[in-house]
């Protein structure tokens, strides 16, 4: 076994006064929030293309 | 479930948010994914699977973060693992989705509820920190020292055993080893399938602790020891273990001892038996062998006797036969007639030459043994008719001889060879030195090519009777074989 690899791999713990900046830089990003983005976005996009629509003569 | 839009609470079933309208089917799917990876989070805690438990709370997170079970319950586990600041953080976070009916409080005001046990916890994760640093500097001791402390004040932080056993085993020292093999038991205990304990364990698989398979056995000799004190004294194989049935196989054990038995038996018998029965065979033919020599010596002797005796009487036979030829007259030469049968042939010459009839006469007078004529008369007479007689037989013989040579007379017309060698050597008998005889018998030799009896008789002639006429013929024939 590689131990200084091992080693290595240990990261330091998060203490109490490291714990604010911890929760807020949490991702809070999951599924449902894409799912509406890529909705919202999809309703954006047909609301342009209706009012750009221009009847031809 | 509340809605992503408005955060109205909407019943679960529901497709659309009674408040703002929003369709809640795509939402409701994500929310159930979500539920799922709960439970199964759910069911790796509840067997101490801590890590694979985090992964899927993880996930369930990923999928809804209002998932306030899910991050709850990650809360709970990263508090069991000594993880009190990232189970704070899940708290917090589950309190600001729902910030009522939340066992968040209830875990958020545990862990305040005490505030030097808080402190105690801080301070091990800043040791813990401290240590790591010590060791990624290649300050190994330091780090062991720091965290031997973290591990006594809080058990449950995995991360500090994990890096106080990787400590000792980088150490490579025996006891070092065992203490992290110890160490790393004891975590194990907490988070049963945690990789990187696993891994370590692994690695320090040679490793055994003094405790390791010994505490059984004496748990079960210590009752063993109570039981003579106070029970009667039970033999040791009175009650065996009961083993579990097994299906006889061919084994070839029973062969093998056969065999050995058999070795052993034909070694017994050929160093211990055979030397005995040898012994007894060796003596019988001893004792035989001795009977047969004195039977055989006391033959020999018997032999030896009978030979003597034999000898004896033979030299008693032939005194016996002497005297009996005396008696008879005997012949005094050896083959030759007896002295009756000489006189007897005498008489019968004497009688033949009295009529004249010389050839009768002459072989009558050849059948007796002169030697043995003892009177001086009758040697006379035989002399007289001897000298009267034979030179005339011996010149017949050579004439008729003569004649089958050269095919004449009798033999006319037809040359006989043997007979005239038969009749020659008849006429040698009555005179030996009947010179023409011997010439005609070389001829008939030398006729006979038979070179080396005619030389034989021609020289004869020439070196015996050197005044004979037949010298210079004889010497002439010689010249003739090549001598």
């Amino acid at each position: 076994m590689d131990f200084e690899a091992e080693l290595a791999k240990f990261q330091p713990s998060l203490d109490i006064e490291q714990a604010e900046d911890a929760i807020y830089g949490n991702s809070t990003t999951d599924v449902t929030d894409l799912l509406h983005s890529i909705l919202g976005e999809a309703s954006k996009a047909d609301h342009v293309n209706t009012v750009e629509w221009v009847e031809e003569s | 479930m509340n809605c992503p839009r408005c955060n109205a609470q909407v019943a679960f079933v529901k497709d659309r948010c009674d408040n703002c309208g929003q369709s809640l089917r795509n939402h409701r799917r994500i929310v159930s994914l979500s539920n799922t990876y709960y439970n199964q989070g759910l069911n790796q805690a509840k067997v101490r699977d801590l890590s694979g438990a985090i992964c899927s709370l993880k996930q369930s997170l990923e999928f809804y973060k209002m998932n306030t079970n899910a991050r709850n319950l990650l809360g709970l586990i990263y508090f069991e693992v000594g993880e009190v600041v990232s189970a704070l953080s899940e708290w917090v976070i589950s309190k600001h989705f729902q910030p009522g009916d939340n066992d968040a409080d209830k875990y958020i005001r545990m862990v305040q509820s005490d505030p030097n046990k808080l402190e105690v916890y801080n301070q091990t994760i800043k040791k813990y920190n401290s240590a790591l640093y010590s060791a990624q500097h290649g300050d190994g001791d330091m780090a062991i020292i720091q965290l031997k402390k973290v591990v006594s004040l809080n058990p449950r932080f995995i991360r500090a055993h994990q890096l106080l056993a990787l400590l000792y085993m980088m150490t490579g020292k025996k006891d070092n080893r065992a203490r992290a093999k110890r160490l790393l038991g004891s975590i194990s205990k907490i988070d049963v399938t945690n990789t990187t304990t696993i891994k370590y364990l692994k690695e320090l698989s040679d490793v055994h602790l003094r405790g390791e398979g010994a505490a059984p056995r004496k748990v079960s000799e210590a009752p063993a020891a109570e039981s003579r004190k106070t029970l009667p004294r039970v033999e040791t194989d009175a009650y065996k273990q009961i083993t579990p049935y097994k299906e006889e196989k061919p084994s070839i054990l029973p062969f093998v001892n056969v065999v050995v038995g058999v070795v052993i038996g034909m070694a017994l018998m050929g160093f211990l038996i055979m030397p005995h029965i040898n012994s007894a065979k060796s003596q019988k033919a001893n004792s035989e062998f001795k009977k047969y020599s004195e039977q055989k010596a006391a033959n020999d002797s018997d032999v030896s006797t009978l030979k003597t005796e034999n000898e004896k009487l033979q030299k008693e036979l032939n005194k016996v036969k002497k005297e009996n030829e005396e008696l008879q007259g005997g012949s005094g030469v050896e083959g030759g007639a007896t002295m009756q049968e000489s006189y007897e042939y005498l008489v019968s010459a004497i009688q033949y030459y009295q009529k004249k009839d010389n050839e009768k006469a002459a072989k009558a007078l050849a059948k007796v043994n002169p030697n043995i004529l003892e009177s001086n008369e009758a040697k006379e007479t035989y002399n007289k008719i001897k000298e009267d007689t034979f030179p005339v037989i011996s010149d017949t013989y050579f004439k008729q001889g003569r004649d089958a040579y050269n095919g004449e007379g009798e033999y006319s017309g037809r040359k006989d060879y043997d007979k005239a060698v038969s009749l020659l050597e008849k006429a040698l008998e009555y005179n030996e030195e009947n010179t023409d005889a011997m010439f005609f018998l070389g001829r008939c030799y030398q006729q006979q090519s038979d070179s080396e009896k005619a030389k034989e008789y021609y020289n004869q002639i020439i070196n015996d009777f050197p005044r004979s006429s037949r010298v210079s013929e004889a010497q002439r024939r010689l010249r003739e074989l090549g001598e």
